[in-house]
């Protein structure tokens, strides 16, 4: 219906040509929009193309013409058919010496090419004629197109121009120019390097628009060496101020909120120079907490601004008043019934926890309730939320949830994300082994194509290891487990590749090994893998391998076994297998059994993955050998680093991906090779014999000696051969259980410092100032919560509610005055000090309560928090913060006065434009803005209705006032 | 144009004074390095921070799809081919079409992060790093929808549909690069209205040369 309404407008406007196309156009575009189906659709762009192609190979075609046929190879190109052979008409365009011409050409070559485009250097010679150009709208024009066409290569061409029109005295003109300048910036860093002070410089223009403008390639200078622009921190924090106070036009506010926009990117940049710097955060503290006591939750922008500021306070040195205040937002916004809000929430709250982890625990019913929303994003967002804030006691429930969701996607991109996050989370934080492996099955069984295949490398190394200090019952238990496991699954379908590699190599390394199955019947489910897989060499050479290893077994027991009939057809077709592995490995299955039980036992001793392999990586046996051929007049071996112009294969590669990431010839000539290179004694190519001489029961996996691996650096060559290396180090304590039954907050996070180099707290980390918990008066009044919500945050917030109740119990008395309201307090009360916590008004006792607001299906009807800014409202009259502020102001060099002064050039260009005065009239009334603004524009409507109503063709519904929840 | 803040000072000051105020140093220099005495100096969120901004502006690329999947507006900040381009637009138009009301106005897609408003008949789609800030980018497309409804006086899907081009202008004027270059509303309109003028200006001259020598040959 909406559909045929479309139409019938598009009919209706289109037949009568109301908006200054031509008919074919208007024709056009309203038979894209009956197409029925996406063919019908391309067959009619396929025809308007070829319509084009003629008409553009006509030499007598008009310019204006000529315009409207250049928009309509756009609208060809938008609706993804290849235009290409009208491009150059659009290069042709932007040399034409008519303005409305030339901007059509630019606009439509900034669509079709970019800047790595062939054409491109047709274009760079008009871009630059047009920089020195009288009219500052070709200027503009010019500009705009070279943000977008020049390469780093066209850079030096039009460079000098555009940092002469930084001085240019359009405004438009000068903000275009810095635009370029960044942009020139980010293609290559040093081509522009040394135009650094021009960004400083245009800091303080005159025109709030290009210091807005200015502080986009600032904020990437800064990202890129924060400590270079230290001296702009109160610089920065004084414009912050001035814009927060409303210094600048009104025609910069944005649905009454001063330059948000300036405000936020201010606000990103002071994160970045007050990280980690104590000195530079003390100048922001002030006007951080003016944002924030200004702060609106009630429109879009102030929650965006209010979200900046928490990520400015997470990232600045901590303060804990500021944090107070991020973490009283960031409850207002998961409190919030917009979907929007609760997410900023969520992201928050994550940036917030990782310098107090105690503030989620007030949140965790919030927390849960986003999980368990239907919103994906939302959920998604948690998840992120939980990841950050897992710890060895709520792992299992996390891992869990994850592994549960991750199930039900089909989003390749994310599965995998989240996949290599449980497999994360469990290899750090596992309880048990026996946890880790039906998680790690889990994870296999349904994500184990997208996982990396070191973890699959990892969990064999754990089922062969065990756990090191335990006894061997309980091992063997867990093996046998495992195979259970295993032989269950075996059968599935679909199973992923790494996942039947595990399998397989468990069954041949345990699967007889509890005399729980038989030989045969192991092998049998080994050669149904191998025939299932016909495609995938690699489980075919596992699972050989792995039936290898049990008539090894068999025959060093003493027993006597018959290849089965299957059996025996697997290792023929495989000893005529296209892969030399494949058939070696069958060729030894063959040889291995017409040897004796001796023989058998020293090539394939049982259990033998456990046993640590020497790698005498001196290779000090072949030192006779060496010592002989120097005799016989061998040159000796030089090291690599001592060679000089022979370029190893490792740092050749790289040079090559230099090379062509950078697409520059070279211009130096290369070096002669040296004539005589030692014969090839280098250790990499001496390690591969000597590895297959070490008797490895499995060649896909590859065992190491713990000590060998830490000694070694990680880009050895010996290593680097084996290219599965795995991650040994410190990870072995992590399984142990005792390990984690009795982990103590500071050991597991240095573990963790060391595993991931992430920054994680978990719950146990210490609290940076004593908080009262609301969690203990939650618990009380929790009847209401649905007792399953109620156990997962238990269990996914658990110890620190613990420790929050052992807490609540120490200072009780406290507690039971205003157990919830207390925080509130605080923050309120910032002028007072710290330690006198008593609020002096009683607040409604369960004002922040959460304990009952998640439950109550009907949204909350009258907004709390308006009451708790009533309770702000005083605070923020205290003497010392409102004397602040006054004091700053009086300090601060008046930058804005600058931006005031030039008001008066602004009234002047816009009295010559009478149809946007109305806007500013209405600047301290907001609904009157709007009520103005809409009126001009309802009688629009009316016109558009009354010419559709001409043709003939009524709009069925309403008026044509699409948009009329623009501003609702 | 009014301004609000009472304390101006008289004269306008040079901006060559200023700027030398605003580069003296705010502190003594040496103590900037990271407050190594402190533990949780590290913590601070700044890697996510600078993970999206290696070489590209903040928006990716613009998307303008109808309720049907129609595209009426596509702006690519970050060059991607046109067959990629297809295909994002098909993947994203499918992702944000299937939500429902009363959700996020935010999608994650392919390690990014998709914002999207719906007015009226229109889906208006930004893609961004997942750093950034999602509520400032949904209040950038209702800053671009805004100035689109000042400027065609009570936008609708047929005015974008048969002015895409003035669309794209107005656009260039508030993003260039992916970066947000214009918050002013009266600023843009200016501009865009500025070079109408011109255009207008031109048919005028036109009509007016062939009025004449309709005249002249008639």
């Amino acid at each position: 219906m909406e559909q045929l309404r479309t139409i019938g407008r598009e009919l209706a406007m289109g037949s009568q040509g109301g908006w200054g196309q031509s008919k074919e156009f208007l024709d056009l575009v309203k038979s894209i929009g009956e197409a029925r189906s996406k063919a019908e659709e391309d067959r009619i762009i396929a025809r308007e193309l070829e319509h084009l192609k003629r008409r553009l190979a006509d030499p007598d075609v008009q310019r204006r013409k000529m315009k409207e046929l250049l928009l309509r190879l756009v609208y060809a190109e938008m609706l993804g058919h290849d235009a290409s052979f009208g491009h150059i008409h659009a290069v042709k365009m932007t040399h034409d010496e008519s303005l409305p011409l030339k901007r059509t050409g630019y606009l439509a070559v900034a669509l079709f090419l970019d800047e790595r485009h062939d054409l491109v250097i047709l274009v760079v010679n008009t871009i630059q004629k047009d920089l020195r150009s009288d009219n500052y709208l070709v200027v503009c024009a010019a500009l705009t197109a070279a943000c977008r066409l020049i390469g780093e290569e066209a850079i030096p061409a039009v460079l000098p121009q555009v940092v002469e029109l930084l001085a240019h005295p359009k405004e438009a003109v000068r903000k275009k120019a810095v635009m370029a300048l960044h942009r020139f910036y980010q293609r290559s860093p040093s081509s522009v390097s040394h135009l650094v002070s021009n960004f400083r410089k245009r800091l303080c223009d005159n025109d709030p628009g290009v210091m807005g403008a200015t502080l986009c390639p600032l904020y990437d200078l800064i990202l890129g060496e924060p400590n270079s622009y230290k001296d702009l921190v109160v610089s920065f924090v004084n414009i912050l101020k001035q814009v927060a106070e409303r210094r600048l036009p009104t025609s910069y506010d944005y649905h009454q909120m001063p330059a948000p926009f300036i405000q936020i990117k201010l606000l990103k940049i002071l994160a970045v120079l007050g990280s980690g710097d104590k000195q530079a955060s003390g100048h922001m503290y002030t006007v951080l907490g003016d944002i924030f006591r200004k702060g609106d939750t009630a429109s879009n922008i102030g929650n965006a601004i209010l979200y900046e500021c928490i990520c400015c306070i997470s990232s600045i040195f901590p303060n804990p008043k500021m944090l107070e205040a991020a973490a009283e937002t960031t409850s207002k916004f998961l409190k919030s019934d917009s979907h929007n809000l609760k997410y900023m929430g969520i992201d928050a709250l994550g940036r917030l926890i990782k310098i107090n982890p105690d503030i989620a625990e007030e949140h965790q019913l919030a927390v849960i309730d986003c999980l368990e929303d239907p919103d994906d994003t939302l959920k998604r967002k948690t998840f992120e939320l939980l990841y950050k804030m897992t710890n060895s006691t709520n792992v299992e429930v996390i891992v869990d949830r994850m592994i549960e969701y991750m199930i039900n996607i089909t989003d390749h991109h994310y599965k995998t994300e989240i996949a290599s996050r449980c497999v994360e989370l469990a290899e750090q934080f596992a309880p048990s082994n026996q946890w880790f492996i039906q998680t790690m099955n889990k994870v296999f069984e349904h994500a184990g194509d997208l996982v990396n295949i070191r973890v699959a490398h990892n969990l064999m190394r754990l089922i062969a290891e065990g756990f090191g200090e335990e006894d061997e019952g309980a091992d063997s238990q867990l093996r046998s487990s495992a195979v259970d496991s295993y032989l269950r699954i075996v059968g599935e379908p679909k199973l992923p590749s790494s996942f039947l590699q595990i399998i397989c190599w468990v069954l041949g390394e345990y699967g007889t090994a509890d005399g729980k199955y038989s030989a045969s019947y192991i092998i049998g489910k080994l050669c149904d893998v191998a025939e299932a897989h016909l495609t995938d060499d690699t489980v075919k050479a596992y699972a050989i391998s792995a039936i290898l290893k049990i008539f090894a077994f068999e025959i060093a027991l003493g027993r006597k076994i018959d290849l089965l009939p299957e059996c025996q057809t697997l290792v023929d077709e495989l000893s005529a297998s296209h892969s030399t592995d494949l058939q070696q490995r069958a060729y030894e299955l063959q040889a291995l059994l017409g040897l004796d039980k001796n023989a058998v036992e020293s090539v394939m001793p049982a259990d033998a993955s456990c046993e640590d392999i020497e790698v005498d990586r001196n290779l000090s046996f072949l030192n006779s050998y060496v010592q002989q051929a120097l005799e016989n007049g061998a040159s000796p071996y030089i090291p690599e680093s001592e060679r000089s112009g022979v370029i190893s294969i490792g740092s050749y590669r790289s040079q090559e991906q230099q090379e062509t990431s950078a697409h520059t010839l070279r211009f130096e000539a290369y070096e002669m090779p040296k004539p005589s290179l030692p014969l090839a004694t280098s250790q990499s190519s001496m390690s591969t014999p000597i590895t297959n001489l070490v008797p490895v029961t499995e060649p896909g996996y590859y065992k190491e000696d713990h000590q060998t691996s830490k000694s070694q650096p990680p880009g050895d060559a010996v290593s680097g051969e084996f290219g599965v290396k795995l991650r040994l180090d410190g990870v072995q304590k992590k399984w142990g259980r005792p390990t984690y039954s009795s982990s103590t907050p500071s050991s597991s996070t240095s573990s963790k410092q060391t595993t991931n180099g992430a920054s994680h707290s978990d719950g146990g980390g210490s609290s940076s100032q004593p908080r009262e918990s609301s969690y203990g008066s939650k618990r009380q009044q929790g009847t209401e919560v649905s007792a399953e919500k109620q156990r997962l945050a238990a269990s996914l917030f658990g110890s620190a509610a613990a420790k929050a109740d052992r807490k609540a119990q120490a200072s009780r008395k406290t507690a039971k005055d205003s157990p919830s309201t207390e925080k509130v307090a605080t923050t309120n009360v910032t002028a007072q000090p710290v330690k006198e916590q008593v609020i002096p008004a009683a607040p409604p006792p369960d004002l922040l309560d959460l304990g009952d607001e998640p439950v109550s299906s009907n949204p909350p009807s009258a907004d709390p928090f308006s009451q708790l800014e009533g309770l702000l409202g005083p605070a923020s009259a205290a003497p010392v913060l409102s004397g602040t502020p006054a004091t700053g102001t009086s300090k601060a060099p008046d930058l804005m006065s600058i931006f005031s002064d030039d008001v008066p050039t602004g009234v002047a260009s816009g009295s010559t434009d009478p149809t946007l005065g109305d806007v500013n009239s209405s600047s301290h009334k907001g609904t009157t803005a709007v009520a103005s603004k809409k009126g001009p524009s309802l009688q629009d409507a009316l016109q558009k209705n009354a010419t559709a109503r001409q043709v003939g063709v009524t709009p069925t519904g309403n008026n044509p006032n699409l948009f009329k929840d623009l501003l609702g | 144009m009014q301004h609000r803040g009472g304390t101006v000072d008289s004269g306008k000051p040079a901006a060559e004074d200023d700027s030398a105020a605003w580069q003296r140093p705010a502190a003594p220099p040496p103590g900037l390095g990271p407050a190594s005495d402190d533990p949780l100096c590290w913590l601070s969120g700044h890697t996510r921070l600078s993970e999206g901004a290696a070489d590209l502006g903040e928006i990716h690329f613009v998307l303008l799809v109808s309720r049907q999947g129609k595209v009426r507006l596509t702006k690519w900040y970050t060059p991607y081919p046109q067959k990629q381009r297809s295909k994002i637009i098909k993947e994203i138009s499918t992702l944000v079409l299937t939500r429902g009301p009363k959700l996020c106005n935010f999608v994650d897609w392919q390690g990014y992060r998709v914002v999207y408003k719906r007015y009226a008949s229109l889906y208006f789609c930004m893609c961004i790093d997942p750093a950034d800030n999602e509520l400032e980018t949904l209040q950038i497309i209702h800053h671009y929808v805004e100035i689109l409804d000042r400027y065609f006086g009570n936008v609708c899907e047929l005015d974008l549909i048969f002015n895409f081009h003035k669309a794209y202008f107005i656009l260039d004027e508030i993003l260039i690069a992916g970066e947000l270059q214009e918050s002013n509303k009266k600023s843009v309109l200016r501009l865009v209205t500025t070079q109408d003028a011109l255009v207008e200006a031109a048919k005028e001259k036109a009509g007016s040369l062939r009025n004449i020598i309709a005249q002249a040959t008639k």
